[in-house]
């Protein structure tokens, strides 16, 4: 019987080894978590390479550039498909990526939120911080689908048509419900109201959501609803914690990139999305935009470099690379301020605005103070030098999606390219991209 | 533990029952013509139901009590011997005759818990012993199971995390390897690490009753290794193995590829129409063709167009792959050496091995080698009550590498006439580098001459594996042995990369870091110097079992029980770092700047420097409880069952989630024991049936949210973390089930002309975690979960025929296996190419897991060469359309994508000393898609399918070919749509002669010393080729890519 008893005691004594102090606790792999701590959720938010993405689609729409025969051939089928208004994007196996990049925006930010909720933490600071980094996000990411996939706020807003899969929860195998145009827009002007209140001024790095950067977004969301007033008011009270701007003078042309990664006028960090498109020689600025440029103007030479047949290339990315910036920088709020401050009366603020922003973009002390007698003329003004300064920064589609709204800044689009062409006239037709037929199919929408 | 405590009161009412009158009665039992010790032997008191059986070791103690003086020793397959007691005997020593029925061999059902024996179990395994086991030549232990296995096959298409499939695929998308068991525990280091000479043999488990002991790690099936250990009573034994084997070249050629003239054509023909414009002007200057280089060279007036165009036609007689298969190809050489010594004194025997591989690879400089060394040791203590073994077993494992093959474009020139080498494109443009040379001296030399890298690579890795085996059995009665057995694994890797300075990957990338001020002053930010790469990997592991097990009469019959409990603890880690500037001569490198952004020389983006540091850790934590017990009911009946827990840290699983339990039974009926049982042609016939649940555990999948952490100096804020999602959450996880049923008939003729076996099996697979195609709108795009069923029912069948049994003896063994795996839910709905693009499994209800699927085809149009789909019944060319209207339902369905029937046939014919056997394997009733011509790589100036030059040029070509033409521009849908489409599919069906081999023993010369008559010679020639396929295609339907090439292995084998 001892002999039992030892043999008993042995075992019991592994089985009290390993059933205690945690045997099974241990952690699989040494990278992986389950997101719990305000630090985990941080990181979460810190996914640049996701979150600060905007799709390259909003840039093909736009004129910054002229479509070549060489340009054309060098495009894959939906970048054409894009460049020429086609309404569809679509890849015919798979995810279209330039629809979900958004949608995984708004996942992270669900998921945000939700661990804040349910983490009953006690740092409120931080959980405000986190909370209105999820929220800028999620606006970010409704807003930039709403500008491919929806029609023109202005257009839009009375229709009730439900176009945009719309989820508020991080759930999966939830469906989505389809949301109108002015659903969507409401959603992120409350989102970004929110945002507002619980960010901090600025952040520790320009990559994360901000105050000033949600009111700068949200001031480019008021431009696209035609609400000039809240325009003025939240592009002011960017201005009001960050108006730093680079004196161009200083900057060297011969450098390849003359401008930094994270400069001092850039509020909030974003690149476009990069294909092997953005490498192109044959990538060319509009034409008929570079001929604006005054020789004075050092825009001209710090945005492009004349490529091997003396034609320009862009390079003047604030990313200080090769990638398309398309974040917000003071630049764009000063250009916004300036419009929203004469469309709603204030022509010397506006004008003023604009002087400031262009004395800094001129050759040193050679800058001569611009006026205008009335507010068609200011405006025309600003809304010239607003297409000069955010050359292939993604804004112009929004740009062009508003201004046709205005008969006197209607534009018809016009692209030829050897066997392709395509034409698009946004004062007469609302243009938006088909929502991914595999989305439909998927949510059980057809 | 309540099992424990019923053990143990068992225990104590046996002790009592068992009074001072009775006498131990000790001995083993033997049979066969190799005198081996026989588990499993039923050992009675004549006159009384109390007996026991003998155990693993073949070795019995049976408390006999005074008044009864014979023993009746029986097992099936051997004449019932009775033994008369004396009353002085200490040890008996048992002899069993063979009956004339002759069963082959005794097989045992190693488990890795117990051995039982073939006429015990009533689930369902196969045993490969020692001979098949050597049949074949290879480096890797699991090749061995190739063909030989009934109801297991190598998968030759899908995913290579699946390369074994035991009775079809047990999940969808979570792990679907089998359980690898070596000398009792799961194996934690690489495969490659068992020296199959070391090998005792394996065994199979493929049933619910014979797998469920390993529970939630069985529903995949579990191989289970024996290695060699000396036998009880054996005499010394020296035993030495060698063999070469020579692979063939490989073949360069087989891939169709369209004609390098055709190609060239091609590429003039896009570079006039400006497609490669923006590869010209792009600001990363990659490198063009030489003939896009020619022709620009042409377009920009540095030579005339007739000079290009000569030489285009030059290139059209270049192939790269000569060269290759000149300076970069031999054949693979594999040599094999072990030696073994093995022998037994009365209470101990030992075992020590030594192999030597040494593997030249079929590129020049590379190759691998491996070490083992294997010393194990058994003893009887204590007049035998008590067993010790020990084992050691070492190791190490080398592998260098000093070339590899150089991207190269398909008429690159590597060596010029005398062989002399010659300058490539590699990465950058010949232009770009040239005026880069010629403007900036200062830099390393950028080009790329691919023969003089030729072995100038230092990449190593060595392994250390070192498993320590200790076991410890104390039989506390007769009946009743307790177990321990401790396992301590350990391994280490080493790998280094060191690329010289004079590496063209070195110089690029020190050229890229290379800055000029405004002097021309260079500053290089990583130092001249080699590129060293270390990466350190530590794993151990602790695995500690305690069992009982009980073997005592009840009644008419015996129980044969165990239970016990298993822990495990694993743990690696693994780190690695980059050194520059690295001197291997003075040990010595240079720290570089990891964070600081630099301008890209070539493109003048910003990046830092490619420096990486890497840890990695991974723990695994298992626990589990097991009882398993037989009761075998005189010679006829058996009835089994089996229970297991299994716990494990599955991460982000509730605890109370954490275990699963499974259990089986099962029965077993020989009714040829039974008396009224007459058939004298089959003298041996039993029945068998079990039934109960596997599991599978798979690590990756949680139920929580999951997300990875990545620091990269790299990012925007350098060294700022963020933690990407990687498992969305799903609360609803559980475990897979896989509940299956197995019914078996075994038989065996008179003589054993004529045996074998037939087992029907019926597998459910329940809440099978598989990925749905979720919308993108969700964040995600696939979701994984519990989202189908699957039943599969299938067949094994196998024969062994003694043809011819004197003179020239010929035996044939034969196995086929059916199986017909059917989804029988699938939850969601998943867009058609996915069906179509066969990289993951997306189920659908009532057809095989691996489909094959294809877009309805129309042909070609006889206008233009287009091809057409359908749309309503009617040919249609609008290929967004096609797809877009596409539903799973409306796609044609070819078939399954795996066999459904397999098999071989195995012919051995035996003559004075020779032997020669040859295996015939088959599989049946698949399909597969052949690639074809993709014209959107074509545009893009890729070397493409040799469909291309068969491609539709002009109306009436529709009649000999099915190729499309080509577009006029890229067309994305028409493309997917063709490539897709049922014009492509084959069936996969195939004879093959897989291998042969003849063998010559001395023993037969009567001239030869006797310590040279047990030389066996033999050569083994494997991958020999097709005998018959169904597809009119070109190739060999499971190797669509490259050819299984041919090997021819000769050696010897010396036992004294």
């Amino acid at each position: 019987m001892t002999n039992i008893k030892h043999t008993s005691y042995l075992i019991l004594s592994f089985w009290i080894t390993v059933g205690c102090n945690g045997f099974l606790e241990e952690k699989p792999s040494k990278s992986l978590v389950v997101p719990e701590s305000l630090e985990d959720i941080q990181a979460l938010m810190d996914v640049n390479t996701n979150h600060n993405v905007e799709s390259f689609v909003l840039f093909l729409q736009s004129d910054d550039f002229d479509l070549s025969e060489n340009l054309v051939n060098e495009m894959n089928e939906w970048q054409r498909n894009a460049t020429l208004w086609k309404g569809d994007i679509e890849n015919p196996s798979g995810v279209t990526l330039e629809f979900s990049m958004y949608y995984e925006k708004i996942f992270y930010a669900h998921l945000v939120m939700e661990l804040l909720e349910e983490g009953g933490f006690s740092d409120q600071q931080r959980v405000n911080d986190l909370k209105g980094q999820a929220l800028f996000y999620r606006a970010f990411g409704y807003f930039s689908l709403a500008q491919l996939y929806l029609p023109p706020y202005l257009s839009g807003k009375d229709s009730d048509e439900k176009i945009l899969p719309y989820r508020t929860v991080s759930q999966i195998d939830l469906k989505a419900t389809l949301a109108t145009t002015a659903e969507i827009y409401s959603s992120i002007v409350s989102d970004l109201e929110q945002a507002i209140n619980l960010l901090p001024e600025q952040a520790l790095y320009p990559t994360r959501p901000s105050r000033v950067a949600a009111l700068g977004m949200l001031s480019r969301v008021n431009l696209a609803m035609g609400d000039f007033e809240e325009a003025r008011l939240n592009s002011e009270s960017a201005l009001q914690i960050k108006s730093d701007l680079m004196n161009y003078s200083l900057l060297d042309s011969a450098d390849f990139y003359p401008f930094e990664l994270l400069n001092e006028e850039v509020i909030f960090h974003g690149v476009q999305s990069s294909y092997s498109l953005i490498f192109s020689t044959d990538l060319l600025v509009s034409n008929e935009l570079y001929a604006s440029y005054d020789s004075l103007d050092l825009r001209k030479q710090l945005y492009f470099i004349p490529n091997a047949e003396g034609e320009p290339n862009f390079r003047g990315s604030y990313s200080g690379g090769f990638e398309f910036f398309s974040g917000i920088a003071v630049d764009e709020i000063l250009l916004t301020a300036a419009e929203a401050n004469v469309r709603t009366g204030n022509i010397t603020k506006g004008m003023e605005h604009l002087n400031r922003l262009l004395s800094s973009r001129w050759k040193e002390g050679l800058y001569v103070e611009r006026g205008a007698d009335n507010l068609q003329e200011a405006l025309s003004l600003i809304l010239e030098e607003r297409r000069k300064s955010l050359v292939f920064r993604a804004t112009r589609w929004m740009d062009l999606q508003r201004l046709n709204q205005e008969p006197e800044f209607a534009k018809e689009l016009v692209r030829e390219a050897g066997e392709f062409s395509g034409s698009l006239d946004l004062s007469k037709e609302a243009y938006a991209l088909k929502v991914p037929s595999r989305e439909l199919q998927l949510e059980g929408i057809d | 533990m309540k099992i424990f405590i019923v053990m143990l009161l068992t225990l104590c009412c046996q002790m009592t029952l068992l009074g001072q009158s009775t006498r131990i009665i000790e001995g083993q039992v033997k049979a066969g013509p190799d005198q081996e010790l026989i588990p499993g032997v039923s050992v009675l008191i004549k006159g009384t139901a109390i007996g026991t059986v003998s155990d693993s070791e073949g070795k019995f103690r049976i408390n006999v009590p005074q008044e009864y003086s014979q023993l009746v020793i029986s097992f099936l397959g051997f004449k019932t011997k009775e033994i008369e007691l004396t009353g002085s005997e200490s040890f008996l020593d048992i002899s069993l005759e063979t009956l004339d029925m002759d069963l082959d061999e005794v097989q045992v059902m190693a488990t890795g818990y117990q051995e039982i024996p073939r006429e015990r179990a009533n689930g369902s395994f196969v045993t490969l012993d020692r001979d098949l086991v050597n049949r074949r030549i290879s480096t890797n232990i699991l090749d061995r199971l190739e063909d030989v296995t009934p109801g297991l096959i190598f998968n030759r298409v899908g995913s290579a995390t699946e390369p074994i499939s035991i009775r079809g695929r047990s999940t969808i998308n979570a792990n679907a390897q089998p359980l690898i068991v070596v000398d009792n525990f799961p194996y934690d280091g690489p495969i490659e690490n068992i020296n199959p000479n070391d090998v005792e043999s394996i065994t199979v488990l493929k049933d619910a009753s014979a797998a469920s002991i390993w529970g939630a790690r069985a529903g995949n099936g579990v191989i289970v290794i024996t290695t060699k250990r000396a036998k009880e009573g054996q005499n010394l034994r020296v035993s030495f193995n060698a063999n070469t084997t020579v692979t063939e070249l490989p073949d360069l050629y087989y891939d169709p590829k369209m004609s390098i003239a055709s190609f060239i054509d091609l590429e003039r023909e896009l570079f006039d129409r400006g497609l490669f414009n923006s590869s010209i002007n792009s600001n990363n200057k990659p490198r063009v063709s030489p003939s896009v280089e020619a022709l620009l060279k042409a377009r920009n007036g540095q030579i005339t167009r007739a000079e290009a165009e000569s030489l285009l036609e030059q290139y059209k007689q270049q192939d790269v792959r000569r060269d290759l298969l000149n300076y970069y190809y031999r054949p693979a050489v594999n040599q094999q050496y072990s030696l073994s010594l093995s022998g037994s004194s009365p209470n101990h025997r030992h075992n020590l091995a030594i192999g030597y591989d040494r593997n030249q690879s079929q590129v020049v400089g590379n190759g691998n080698s491996r070490f083992s060394l294997t010393k194990n040791d058994d003893w009887n203590l204590l007049n035998g009550k008590l067993e010790l073994g020990t084992g050691i077993y070492w190791v190490q494992g080398n592998s260098s590498s000093s070339t590899e093959l150089p991207p190269s474009f398909i008429y690159d020139q590597l060596a010029g006439p005398n062989g002399e080498p010659l300058t490539i494109t590699r990465t950058y443009s010949e232009r770009y580098i040239s005026s880069i040379s010629n403007q900036r001296p200062e830099l390393l030399d950028w080009t790329f001459v691919p023969l003089n890298e030729i072995g100038m690579l230092d990449d190593r890795s060595k392994s250390s594996d070192l498993r320590l085996n200790a076991n410890l059995g104390y039989r506390i009665i007769p009946s009743l042995k307790a177990e321990v057995k401790y396992q301590y694994w350990t391994n280490n890797s080493q790998t280094k990369n060191h690329s010289p300075k004079e590496s063209f990957f070195v110089r690029d990338l020190i050229n890229q870091f290379s800055e000029f001020d405004a002097e021309g002053n260079i500053t290089r930010h990583i130092p001249i110097g080699g590129i060293l790469d270390l990466q350190n990997g530590r794993g151990e592991s602790h695995s500690l079992r305690g069992m009982l097990s009980y073997n005592e009469s009840i009644g008419k019959g015996t129980l044969n029980a165990i239970a016990g409990f298993e822990g495990k603890m694993l743990s690696s880690t693994s780190d690695g770092m980059r050194y520059f500037g690295y001197d291997d001569e003075l040990g010595i490198s240079v720290p570089v700047d990891p964070l600081t952004r630099f301008r890209r020389l070539h493109n003048n983006s910003l990046g830092s420097i490619p420096a990486s540091q890497t840890h990695s850790g991974i723990a695994d934590r298992f626990i589990s409880y097991f009882i398993n017990a037989s009761y075998q009911l005189d010679t006829r009946f058996n009835f089994s069952a089996s229970a297991r827990k299994d716990q494990s840290n599955l991460f982000g699983v509730n605890a109370n989630q954490r275990g699963v339990p499974l259990w089986s039974i099962g029965g077993g009926y020989t009714l040829s024991e039974e008396k009224w049982y007459k058939f004298e042609a089959i003298p041996y016939l039993r029945v068998r049936l079990t039934y109960g649940y596997n599991g599978n555990v798979d690590k990756s999948t949680s139920a929580f949210t999951t997300a990875r952490y990545f620091v990269s100096a790299s990012s925007i804020i350098p060294n700022l973390p963020s933690a990407a999602i990687i498992n969305p959450p799903n609360p609803n996880l559980s475990w897979e089930k896989i509940q299956i049923t197995n019914l078996a008939l075994d038989f065996g003729s008179k003589n054993s002309r004529v045996s074998g076996s037939l087992e029907f099996y019926q597998k459910n697979g329940e809440d099978l975690i598989g990925d749905i195609e979720v919308p993108s709108s969700t964040g995600v795009y696939n979701f994984r979960g519990n989202f189908a069923n699957t039943s599969t029912f299938g067949y094994d069948f196998n024969l062994s025929t003694q043809n011819i049994d004197r003179g020239f003896p010929w035996k044939t063994d034969f196995f086929w296996s059916y199986v017909r795996e059917k989804v029988t839910r699938y939850d969601f709905t998943t867009a058609p190419s996915n069906y179509i693009n066969s990289g993951g499994v997306f189920p659908f209800v009532g057809r095989p897991l691996f489909g094959v699927y294809g877009y309805e085809w129309a042909g070609l149009n006889p206008e233009n060469g287009n091809p057409l789909g359908i749309i309503d019944g009617q040919p249609s060319e609008d290929y967004r359309e096609i797809l877009n209207s596409a539903t799973p339902e409306s796609l044609q369905y070819a078939g399954p994508g795996r066999p459904v029937h397999f098999g071989s046939i195995r012919n051995t014919f035996s003559w004075k000393g020779l032997e020669l056997s040859a295996n015939i394997s088959f599989r049946m009733g698949y399909f597969y898609r052949r690639t074809s011509v993709n014209y959107n790589s074509i545009y893009q100036g890729a070397f493409d399918h040799a469909d291309y030059d068969q491609r539709w040029r002009e109306p009436g070509d529709e009649l000999i070919t099915q190729v499309p033409s080509m577009p006029s521009a890229q067309n994305a849908f028409r493309n997917t749509f063709y490539l897709g489409s049922a014009g492509l599919i084959g069936r996969g069906d195939h004879i093959r002669l897989q291998d042969i081999r003849l063998a010559y023993s001395f023993s037969g010369l009567n001239g030869l010393p006797q310590s040279l008559r047990n030389i066996q010679a033999y050569v083994y020639a494997n991958n020999i080729g097709l005998l018959w396929k169904a597809t009119e295609d070109a190739f060999d339907p499971d190797f669509r890519t490259s050819r299984p090439l041919r090997s021819i292995a000769m050696g010897i084998n010396w036992n004294f």
